[in-house]
């Protein structure tokens, strides 16, 4: 077990280390990151006086932050995973002893934990500087990390669900650009949640959407130890979910799989 | 199945905006109609550029892995031959989802027809032009075509919004750094309130952007060196 484990250390700690050196791309997300925010708290703030909201605009652009910084965080595995199947790579990728999907996901959750830890301390500190607040105490912004980290982990899973679907498809980006519209919408990103018909709300709810974005984010406008306890909850569920359906797709997939010539 | 996908993909998005006209019946003066050209032309320009110049999405590999050798070799215009290199299916989704949107809109008279195809030509020309900046960056800052899809992406998503909503600064980055007021804002204001000074700004701001791409292109060429693996082109 524990060989099993230093062999996805050994895949997490090379691509942690890969992209540490890759920090041109991360001062470009940086860069990318601030430049959502602010426009993102100038939409949201006509956004909120169309609908009325009563808002705060510092607290609102805290919000924004713990969204973004988890969306642009989130690795684009599905695009290597596409790249592997396209290619051809994935003949040599699986007969190595290890599993290709815990690979993909070891290799991803360096890039997650990297990116979460780089462009946080940028967003958090940009936030801060900007709205001149901090709206959390040490230990409910200790708690929003952590809530952001298991987001950041699902997100994940998710896109290698999508990576998946090269199995099937040629090209996975209309799959992503469907899961990415869904989670814009149902996440609270495009709009805030409450401009939305009340069943669209509970319909928002129901999905994953809602805990990696919108509903995680959402403590900040009033933190309440009960929705931490029921966001983890929903997070996990939505993992575990996902797992079982990660594991049921590969395992078909494999079943159809013709590798292309590379 | 792509051309499918990225219609259901449109559908979820309009659908979204259509809820939201449904409450408030006007943003910064624009109605339910502006709002239906806006996202037809920004999502038909989306698509042309994936059907005519879909080549520009690898363009940033294609310079990383110093690929670029097999379009070098060939007696063609560099920039156009890695541009169309590849035609992207699921812009012909982005098309039809716009064609109806059209006739859903009532926009199908001669002369806003006419203003939506000069749109769609000038909308596709920026956002082909943005994403080979983007991408371009790739000769200078090394392997960052992840942040250049993002930029692409992100210009598409605001070029969606009203334009009209900005104010100050942010509006003068919504026509120059995130050129999303060029690509959906103007025409929409074309279309609702014609002048010539108007389409002049159009084609000028389209001409721009594009020999700003093929500035920076050929700008970061004479910092490229070719890999050292075999490629071809069949």
């Amino acid at each position: 077990m524990l060989q099993k484990f230093n062999k996805y250390a050994a895949i997490f700690s090379l691509t942690f280390n890969q992209g540490l050196k890759n920090y041109k791309l991360l001062f470009g997300l940086s860069l990318f990151l601030i430049t959502c925010l602010i426009i993102f708290a100038h939409l949201w703030k006509v956004a909120a006086i169309r609908t009325h909201t009563d808002f705060n605009p510092e607290t609102l652009l805290w919000y924004i932050a713990f969204n973004e910084w988890i969306l642009i965080s989130i690795p684009e595995v599905q695009k290597e995973m596409q790249e592997d199947f396209q290619s051809g790579r994935l003949a040599y990728l699986l007969p190595r002893p290890i599993s290709y999907l815990g690979a993909v996901f070891a290799e991803g959750f360096a890039q997650l934990v990297l990116q979460l830890v780089v462009l946080g301390s940028v967003t958090f500190l940009f936030a801060f500087l900007w709205t001149e607040t901090f709206p959390l105490t040490f230990l409910q912004f200790a708690l929003m990390l952590l809530l952001g980290l298991c987001a950041g982990i699902l997100g994940l899973l998710l896109q290698m669900l999508i990576g998946l679907s090269s199995f099937w498809l040629h090209d996975v980006t209309p799959v992503n650009w469907v899961w990415e519209k869904l989670l814009f919408i149902f996440g609270g990103l495009i709009l805030p949640l409450s401009a939305y018909p009340l069943w669209l709300q509970k319909v928002a709810a129901l999905t994953p959407f809602s805990p990696i974005l919108g509903g995680r984010s959402g403590l900040i406008f009033g933190f309440d130890q009960s929705q931490i306890f029921s966001l983890f909850g929903l997070l996990a569920l939505w993992f575990i979910i996902g797992s079982i359906a990660l594991k049921l797709v590969y395992r078909r997939g494999l079943k159809i799989l013709n590798i292309s010539g590379g | 199945m792509q051309v499918g996908l990225m219609v259901a993909n449109n559908v979820i998005f309009y659908i979204m905006w259509w809820l939201f006209f449904n409450e408030f019946t006007t943003v910064g003066g624009w109605q339910v109609k502006d709002m239906i050209a806006l996202l037809a032309i920004g999502g038909g320009s989306y698509g042309l550029m994936a059907i005519l110049f879909g080549g520009t999405r690898d363009l940033g590999k294609l310079i990383i892995n110093g690929n670029l050798d097999p379009f070098m070799t060939q007696p063609k215009n560099l920039l156009l031959h890695i541009a169309g290199s590849k035609s992207v299916a699921k812009g012909w989704g982005n098309l039809l989802t716009t064609l109806f949107l059209l006739f859903f809109g009532n926009l199908t008279d001669p002369k806003t027809l006419s203003l939506v195809c000069l749109s769609l030509c000038t909308g596709c020309l920026v956002f082909t032009s943005i994403r080979i900046i983007a991408h371009s960056m790739a000769f200078w800052l090394g392997p960052i075509e992840s942040l250049s899809e993002r930029y692409t992406d992100s210009l598409f998503l605001f070029a969606l919004y009203p334009t009209n909503i900005y104010s100050g600064i942010l509006q003068l980055v919504m026509f120059t750094l995130i050129p999303a007021g060029v690509i959906t804002y103007l025409p929409v204001e074309l279309i609702r309130d014609f002048s010539w000074e108007k389409v002049f700004i159009l084609l000028a701001s389209g001409s721009a952007f594009s020999a700003a791409a093929i500035i920076v292109f050929y700008r970061g060429l004479k910092r490229y060196e070719s890999g050292n693996q075999f490629g071809a082109r069949v």
